[in-house]
């Protein structure tokens, strides 16, 4: 029995040595020419019209003979990513949400590769930022999707309202589209949707450079406070509360007359709500102008690929001005590229407010961590939208969680 | 050996390498050698620091506390219930009863809580039935409920907010916080739980009767004592096996809780379904902080451990 116990003791411990030396493979071996190599790619899927266009691109990459890419559409993206790298064999290429890309720059994921495509000057500054952490820009930006009021046409005819233009018309419009059980606005009760109204108010979580918690002031306030009384006079509301999914599903059941939502709801209401006739606007300009947000996801090269100039290769193919177009064109996110912006629009002028929408708006990008302190705002924001929590209190465990993150 | 081998590699080393990241900071994002060793700062984080980090696990450690009290008492009674009545001479087509107690339990987890979440939606079926019952119209977002149902029924008395004495602050949240009772979200979720749960045991119980011999049931009532005599008397005392069995699975299963809350709340709304499995979750994949949600699991582990001691201790005292 002795003599067993203290093998099993041995296997353990070898075992345990085994895995600490498996993953810390760092092999250097592998191609460095830039073609004939076989690269791996990650990415989710938003839509069946986004698998569309994204296989279609990877088939006329492999069409072209320099590498071969096979994709991995995963549903449950991030668990997916994150066990690959943990493990030390990521993919070649792979999507990385805006808001990530502090985590796994620092984490040192990514290879710093977005001036590495053609013409990088031409991608929208304020993207690159998105994929920017301290002074590096890592990857360049597929394409993106700006937040905008969504409206039924038809019934702001039949109602006589015109699309608000400021605070006061937006107060006012939601009214008049409220009738009993049906709040005029709806929205979901998160940062990524009340945060244009903090823009537009002039605040912001944190300052520019995130290094200081900014919750606490007077416009912060005046902002959160505009959102929650509408909510509080039930002409606005939370898409759970009429018993929606999402802002788009309200729209589209008839449960709501506006709501705000990105580049998304197209694809959605095309396929879900055929029959529903909307418009998109630009969000009314608050007490600091017009302001909305950006969000956004690039094409990370993985740090730890074996294949890294074939992977920037396909990249550079990807962010390419022809295949952005053909890319943007059926899936309707807009190219990243500020050249092609009138001719995705001569095909969409539909949409041109989420278009316009790139010039003022702001990135949903902090640092590493920052997704615990959006957390407990989205706990106060539900709270403002469900009247159960007052804006001081809000603005206080926000400011608190911040400062434990920014420290 | 092999058996060994097998143990080793699937339980121990696993075991071993997590209780090692749960005393580092490892984001998860890249290869385990990236790690810095950061001592037990994982564990004051969660325990000691006040902060964000340690008010989120106080509040999921409160939400979990509530959804055992509701859960397990519910359960364990539901379940010995059905089994009795299972159990009688009396009844008739036992097979289609014992089938179909028992589904609930072999329906997948994450099927069952999208059922829930259009049963409980603002136009489904809970809703209409109020509706139908009560005077007036019931519109409740019942996912959507943040309150407490302790902090509710307070409110019906007229107490609606902490009274001075309450405000006091244990591990980032206040005595009042403490005492909200499961929000009304929770509550659906343990619905679910109970429900999903009570075929499971209910088998162990069966089992359990059908092991007492018949003998002395008769020997009882020959001894003139009457049916609840003979339920509290005889037939309990003799399914303490069982009744223990079912108590600390009950307690272990309702200590993990992650399936039915991810896929009916996320943790929200505001929080309150917010439980340390999912936590755990969280922190490592969506906070990128494993080390942290490591911590989590050793924490939540010893607090298993203590619960099912001194529950051991209860049962063996007082039956």
């Amino acid at each position: 029995m002795g003599v067993c116990r203290s093998r099993l003791l041995v296997a353990v411990s070898a075992l345990t040595l085994l895995g600490a030396s498996a993953c810390g493979g760092g092999d250097t071996s592998g191609n460095n020419s830039g073609t004939g190599a076989s690269l791996q790619m990650y990415a989710f899927s938003s839509s069946p019209a986004e698998d569309a266009a994204l296989n279609a691109a990877i088939a006329a990459y492999n069409k072209l003979g320099r590498n071969t890419v096979k994709l991995n559409i995963l549903p449950e993206y991030d668990t997916a990513l994150q066990t690959a790298l943990a493990g030390g064999q990521p993919p070649d290429v792979f999507y990385v949400n805006d808001n990530k890309l502090p985590d796994l720059a620092k984490a040192g994921a990514l290879e710093a590769m977005g001036d590495k495509v053609d013409n990088p000057g031409d991608f929208y500054d304020s993207l690159k930022q998105s994929f920017t952490y301290q002074g590096t820009y890592y990857c360049p930006p597929k394409d993106f999707s700006t937040l905008q009021l969504v409206y039924n046409t038809d019934e702001l005819a039949a109602a006589g309202v015109k699309p608000p233009t400021t605070w006061q018309e937006l107060t006012d419009a939601a009214q008049k589209l409220t009738k009993p059980g049906r709040p005029g606005l709806v929205m979901n009760p998160e940062f990524y949707r009340w945060g244009v109204f903090m823009a537009q108010g002039g605040a912001w979580p944190t300052n520019n450079e995130v290094t200081k918690m900014t919750m606490d002031s007077a416009q912060m306030k005046q902002s959160l406070q505009f959102v929650a009384d509408m909510h509080k006079a039930g002409t606005a509301a939370s898409a759970a509360k009429v018993g929606a999914g999402w802002g788009g599903e309200a729209l589209g059941k008839g449960k709501t007359a506006m709501t705000i939502e990105g580049n998304w709801i197209v694809g959605a209401m095309k396929t879900d709500f055929p029959t529903v006739k909307y418009s998109v606007a630009e969000l009314p300009a608050g007490p600091s102008g017009k302001a909305t947000m950006a969000f956004s996801v690039c094409y990370g090269v993985a740090k730890a690929s074996k294949s890294k100039p074939a992977a920037i290769d396909f990249v550079k193919f990807l962010t390419s001005p022809e295949q952005q177009l053909t890319f943007t064109k059926d899936f309707p996110v807009m190219p990243s590229r500020k050249s092609l912006s009138d001719e995705w629009l001569a095909g969409k002028p539909e949409l041109k407010a989420f278009v316009d929408g790139a010039a003022y708006a702001k990135k949903g990008v902090f640092i590493p961590g920052f997704a615990a302190v959006v957390d407990t705002m989205n706990d106060g924001i539900q709270g403002l939208a469900a009247g159960d929590k007052t804006v001081d209190q809000v603005v206080t465990s926000t400011q608190q969680a911040g400062q434990n993150v920014l420290k | 050996m092999p058996a060994l081998a097998g143990l080793g590699l699937f339980l121990f080393a696993p075991i071993l390498l997590a209780l090692w990241v749960s005393f580092r900071d490892w984001s998860a994002l890249a290869p385990l050698d990236t790690s810095t060793p950061v001592g037990t700062g994982n564990y004051q984080d969660l325990l000691i620091h006040s902060g964000i980090v340690q008010t989120d696990f106080a509040r999921s450690l409160r939400n979990n506390l509530y959804y055992v009290l509701g859960v397990v008492p519910a359960q364990t009674v539901l379940s010995l219930l059905l089994a009795v009545v299972l159990n009688s001479k009396l009844l008739r087509g036992k097979a289609f009863f014992r089938t179909s107690f028992y589904f609930p339990s072999v329906t997948s987890s994450i099927a069952v809580a999208f059922i829930f979440v259009f049963l409980f939606s603002p136009s489904g079926v809970v809703n209409v039935l109020l509706s139908a019952l009560l005077p007036g119209v019931v519109e409740t977002v019942w996912l959507n409920e943040a309150d407490g149902l302790i902090h509710i029924v307070l409110g019906w008395f007229g107490v609606g907010s902490a009274p001075g004495w309450m405000g006091a602050d244990v591990m980032g949240l206040t005595l009042w916080d403490w005492v909200s009772g499961p929000s009304v979200a929770m509550s659906a979720v343990m619905i679910l739980a109970i429900w999903t749960t009570t075929g499971t045991f209910m088998l162990m119980f069966l089992a359990g009767l059908q092991n007492i011999p018949e003998e002395l049931e008769e020997a009882a009532i020959v001894d003139g004592a009457n049916r609840r005599q003979r339920f509290f008397r005889v037939t309990l005392p003799l399914l303490r096996p069982t009744l223990f069995l079912v108590l600390t699975l009950g307690l272990i299963g309702t200590w993990q809780v992650f399936d039915q809350v991810y896929a009916m709340t996320s943790g929200g709304p505001q929080k309150t379904t917010l439980t340390p499995s999912y936590l755990i979750y969280r922190e490592g994949f969506e906070n990128s902080a494993m080390g942290r949600a490591a911590a989590i699991a050793f924490i939540l582990f010893a607090l298993i451990l203590a619960f099912t001691g001194l529950q051991r201790l209860i049962l063996r005292r007082n039956l």
